[in-house]
């Protein structure tokens, strides 16, 4: 009986060399040298949003590294004015701006904006990324300025007047393939307040989400609110609720709004439409990208 | 205990060091995978350096694994396109390969020299799991063994989605090139 056990346990140890490593142990390898293979590139998360604008203010995304991208912005003007203006579709106030992918977290931007005839800038940096293993949410924080070059007497001889800055730190997490929310606090610093009761420097808490509803369209929303008691009474809450078409190279961006201005020094301080008396108006951004370094985009 | 029973036991234990040992596995030191795919507007490509695989050269046993985010291409918004409309990245994000070499006999591990084999498996993209046959190159040279293979993915066979809208034409087949560089599994 001993002997006999013996005898199976040699023929187990005959039959697993002949098999070698079974399938199972295999598959444990594959997985073994995939999970070691030293240095891999953190699963990052791909279009938290479809443009580097959510509608009228900032997202976290930015163009690629060496990817140059042109938007035209375009705001109608108030719905309300049906039939002399035809939904405020006669009136427009438009941005035209260029955004360029220095590195993968960091990009510059510039743009002219009809409102005030302003010519800004701004460095948008990611600190952190959103990846499967690693950081939660992704986190950027954005830094700029405008100046205003309307010409107008309360700006004569003080050009420092003129000049206005923004600070915004975007917080955002994809939470699954369709939705997408951010927070980003903002400050402006306006160096000429609108009014008496308006101050220079102005707090406002930001909100946004989009719904994606197929795979190349989204709903878009954004909501920024003022922080009581920094602006006059007219000064209302900028709104907007968009809808995103992706077209490959294209990002047609659609949306009603209260803003009229496009940039944060402007509709976070001025915007007045009262959207319970439909002031509110139709507005497009589209831009389209160009890799213009190969090199540091294929990085 | 009997001196029998030691012998045997010794003759077992012999048996499965020599087994593992002449059971030669091979893993995957380094590895390239491209694809192209030629279209009206722009050339679409991407490359990988981080896909894994393990062979045995006893059993021809060959598995393939590949994170899909590893896919790196000339652009950003190709990559993202990629990711999120073409492969759903964040529903399917490996794709594998499963089979044996058939012709496992025509190869000398042992031997330098160029062999062509047929492999045959499964490959699964895009969560669509396909028998597939491909013909490969195996080169052994001084214990390391290179291999490489070409082959065609038709995007509708894996249930990849192409777009109706005129602007963003893409092509039915893609080319895949591969290499991958193996030398013997040293347990560590």
């Amino acid at each position: 009986m001993h002997l006999m056990l013996r005898n199976n346990f040699l023929k187990v140890c005959l039959l697993v060399s002949s098999v070698g490593l079974a399938q199972t142990d295999m598959e444990a390898l594959l997985n073994e040298q995939a999970s070691q293979g030293g240095k891999k590139t953190p699963n990052y998360v791909h279009a938290t949003f479809k443009g580097t604008k959510l509608i009228n203010g900032h997202s976290v995304e930015a163009p690629g590294a060496g990817v140059l991208q042109f938007i035209i912005y375009h705001r109608f003007s108030n719905m309300n004015d049906v039939l002399y203006n035809f939904f405020g579709l006669d009136g427009a106030t438009t941005r035209l701006g260029l955004d360029y992918g220095i590195s993968k977290r960091l990009s510059i931007g510039i743009g002219r904006t009809a409102v005030l005839k302003a010519v800004d800038g701004y460095l948008k940096y990611k600190v952190l990324m959103q990846s499967s293993e690693g950081a939660p949410v992704t986190m950027a924080l954005v830094a700029g300025s405008s100046y205003n070059t309307i010409r107008a007497p309360y700006y004569e001889g003080d050009r420092l007047r003129r000049l206005n800055y923004l600070s915004q730190l975007l917080l955002a997490r994809k939470f699954n393939a369709s939705f997408s929310l951010q927070l980003m606090p903002t400050y402006v610093y306006n160096n000429l307040a609108e009014t008496d009761k308006d101050k220079n420097g102005i707090f406002a808490q930001g909100y946004g989400a989009r719904l994606k509803i197929s795979k190349r369209t989204s709903i878009n929303w954004e909501h920024y609110v003022v922080l009581p008691s920094q602006v006059n009474n007219t000064v209302r809450n900028t709104v907007a609720l968009g809808f995103d078409i992706d077209t490959g190279g294209h990002i047609f961006q659609f949306h009603f709004t209260n803003a009229s201005s496009m940039i944060e020094q402007q509709f976070i301080p001025l915007t007045t439409g009262n959207v319970a008396k439909s002031e509110f108006r139709l507005g497009f951004n589209i831009s389209r990208v160009f890799t213009v370094n190969k090199k540091a985009a294929s990085k | 205990m009997s001196f029998k029973v030691l012998t045997k036991l010794t003759i077992a234990a012999f048996c499965c060091t020599w087994g593992l040992a002449s059971a030669q596995v091979y893993v995957s030191k380094s590895s390239t995978v491209h694809f192209f795919s030629e279209t009206p507007m722009e050339n679409i490509e991407a490359t990988s350096k981080e896909a894994t695989s393990v062979l045995n050269s006893q059993t021809g046993e060959l598995l393939i694994t590949i994170g899909i985010t590893s896919f790196k291409f000339p652009s950003k918004l190709m990559e993202e396109h990629f990711n999120e409309n073409y492969m759903e990245t964040e529903k399917y994000p490996k794709s594998e390969f499963k089979g044996k070499i058939v012709d496992l006999k025509t190869v000398d591990f042992k031997k330098d020299g160029v062999y062509n084999v047929v492999v045959e498996g499964d490959l699964t993209v895009h969560g669509v799991k396909k028998a597939k046959k491909i013909n490969a190159k195996l080169e052994v040279k001084g214990g390391q063994v290179t291999g490489t293979s070409k082959f065609v993915i038709n995007l509708e066979e894996f249930k990849i989605e192409r777009p109706k809208i005129v602007w963003e034409k893409i092509a039915e087949n893609i080319d895949v090139d591969v290499n991958f560089v193996y030398a013997p599994y040293v347990k560590k």
